[in-house]
């Protein structure tokens, strides 16, 4: 027998969702505690991106991320909401790849213009996770609270 | 049971930081460096002592930004999506070509792999399901046209209306 068992698949799932969602609870955590909301923001108010958008937005972006970070992180770990919440991670992901993209263009980091650590390291491996956690079927994320409540068919 | 509408967003996230990778190398590339210095810093410098001839060193590495930038906009936007993405494979095969030539396989993982990684999700997924690409919208207006055309009956030439037989 070579099909691979429910159990397996929601195991699968399981790994990806758990993974995605420490990424971002510890995310948040990290900027929460060092250097801190209002710090984080105002490093985002000064920051390259001052050239293009209004420094109140960059701070408000800058100061509500963190708390998004974590809300969105938690509801993975607890599999609450997943779908909505993947497709907030996608909308999170493209924006930060278009944003280091203008960036690049403003002060490019090598051939390329975007910054290669952050394209490999930072942005892909979320991107490779949420995009996992999608093309898995909902309905085998058995280990999550959204697959407790769905009715047994 | 997999949401079509799921799969339509995995899809969207490969395809638009796939789009942004290349379309900003092809900015900066075309009209920041200029596709001749890039050719000559890139193509024609580290090549010089190997058998390629310098013509076609010259030609694809002033192509080569052309087409990122194409190419990668389209990708982005997602129109023309698959003639865009035969145009990036082509382009990571002659620089994993180039790559390996002089360097040693260690060279083709940080900006290759990475990226082939991401071309073959969007490559292998079928068309009809990345929803969010203009590609779809183009074949929806079509469909709605034809379905259109379809209803009101065969159509009018220079006054004659063919009827049906009965």
């Amino acid at each position: 027998m070579n099909d691979v068992t429910p159990l397996e698949r929601a195991a699968a799932i399981f790994l990806t969702r758990t993974m995605l969602g420490f990424v971002y609870l510890f995310a948040g955590v990290h900027k929460l505690l060092d250097p801190g909301v209002l710090e984080f923001g105002r490093q985002w108010a000064v920051s390259q991106a001052s050239q293009l958008l209004p420094g109140a937005l960059l701070m408000a972006v800058g100061t509500l991320t963190p708390f998004i970070e974590l809300v969105l992180g938690g509801l993975l770990l607890m599999g609450l909401w997943t779908r909505p919440v993947l497709r907030c991670l996608v909308v999170l992901i493209v924006g930060i790849a278009v944003a280091y993209g203008v960036a690049g263009l403003m002060r490019p980091r090598g051939p390329t213009a975007m910054d290669i650590t952050v394209v490999n390291f930072y942005i892909l491996p979320r991107a490779a996770l949420v995009m996992l956690n999608l093309f898995l079927s909902v309905e085998d994320d058995r280990f999550s609270i959204d697959g407790l409540m769905r009715k047994p068919v | 049971m997999r949401s079509e509408s799921d799969r339509a967003w995995a899809i969207f996230t490969a395809r638009s930081i796939l789009g942004v990778v290349f379309c900003t190398a092809g900015i900066y590339k075309t009209f920041m460096w200029g596709p001749l210095e890039h050719a000559r810093v890139l193509f024609v410098g580290p090549y010089a002592d190997t058998f390629l001839p310098v013509w076609a060193l010259w030609t694809t590495g002033a192509v080569v930004p052309v087409v990122e930038l194409i190419a990668g906009a389209l990708v982005l936007v997602g129109y023309w999506t698959r003639p865009s993405l035969f145009a990036l494979a082509g382009v990571l095969v002659l620089v994993t070509f180039g790559h390996l030539l002089v360097q040693d396989a260690r060279s083709i993982i940080p900006f290759i792999m990475t990226r082939s990684a991401l071309l073959l999700v969007v490559l292998l997924s079928p068309a009809s399901a990345d929803r969010f690409s203009l590609d779809y919208w183009k074949g929806m207006v079509r469909r709605k046209a034809d379905t259109t055309a379809d209803r009101e009956g065969p159509p009018v030439v220079s006054g004659f209306r063919p009827t049906p037989l009965r």
